[in-house]
C-alpha cells in the first residue's frame, strides 16, 4: 500500500493533465499553464517558475 | 554523500486516486540561456529525452542536428541527436549528455540510463512516494 507522504503534496488537478504548467520554485502552487510551453513562456517570469509537461492519467505511458 | 530523498509529483486522476511520478527538477543551460524544468527519473530509458519544445524555447537550432531513431513500446519515432548542459537542481554538479530531442515525447523530459543512471545511484521507494537520489562514486575514492 502507498504510504500517505505529507511531502507528496497535490496541487495539480484533472484541468492540469497533459499541459505544460509552470510550478512556484518551490512547487507549492501552479503560477499558470497552457496548452504548449511557448503560450506559458509569455504568461510568466520564465526565471521564476519550473515548467513541466503534466501526465494526463487517463493514459498509459510506457516509454 | 548520503541519498537525498525527493517526493514524487501526484496529481489526481479523476477518480479520486493519485497519479504519481518520480520527477525532479533539473536546470537546463544552452549558450548562456538556462530554465527549471521537470524530468522523470525512467530507469528503462537508454539515452537521455528532451522534448523538442524545451529545445526551441532555449534556443537550439535542432534542424541541424543529426537525425536518429527511438525504439519504444508504441513504435519507432524520429528525432534529433545532441547535447545538453544540465543539473540536478540542488545536487551534484553541472553535466553534459547526449540527448535526443523528440517532438512528440508526451512529457518533459525522460532522464535515463546513459549518463543520468551513469551519474546518480537512485533508489524507488515507490510504497511511500518517494526516491532518493546519490551523486554516484562519492566517498569511493581512496578506498
Amino acid at each position: 500500500m502507498v504510504k500517505n507522504n505529507p511531502r507528496n503534496k497535490v496541487i495539480l488537478t484533472k484541468e492540469h493533465a497533459g499541459k505544460w504548467v509552470a510550478f512556484s520554485l518551490d512547487k507549492t502552487k501552479v503560477v499558470s499553464y497552457a496548452d504548449t510551453l511557448e503560450q506559458l513562456s509569455k504568461n510568466v517570469d520564465e526565471t521564476k517558475v519550473i515548467f513541466s509537461k503534466v501526465a494526463d492519467p487517463s493514459r498509459t505511458y510506457a516509454f | 554523500m548520503a541519498y537525498t530523498e525527493f517526493p514524487y509529483q501526484c496529481q489526481f486522476d479523476g477518480d479520486g486516486s493519485l497519479f504519481c511520478e518520480p520527477k525532479i527538477t533539473m536546470i537546463l543551460e544552452y549558450e548562456g540561456k538556462c530554465g527549471y524544468y521537470t524530468a522523470l527519473v525512467d530507469s528503462g530509458c537508454y539515452r537521455t529525452h528532451v522534448n523538442a519544445s524545451i529545445a526551441e524555447w532555449l534556443g537550439v537550432n535542432i534542424g541541424a542536428l543529426p537525425d536518429t531513431t527511438t525504439i519504444g513500446i508504441g513504435g519507432d519515432k524520429s528525432g534529433k541527436l545532441g547535447r545538453m548542459m544540465m543539473q540536478v537542481n540542488g545536487l551534484g554538479e553541472k553535466f553534459e549528455v547526449p540527448v535526443v530531442f523528440l517532438e512528440e515525447l508526451g512529457v518533459d523530459i525522460l532522464l535515463g540510463q546513459n549518463d543520468f543512471f551513469e551519474r546518480f545511484n537512485v533508489r524507488f521507494e515507490k510504497w511511500k512516494n518517494v526516491f532518493y537520489l546519490e551523486p554516484a562514486g562519492e566517498g569511493e575514492e581512496g578506498q
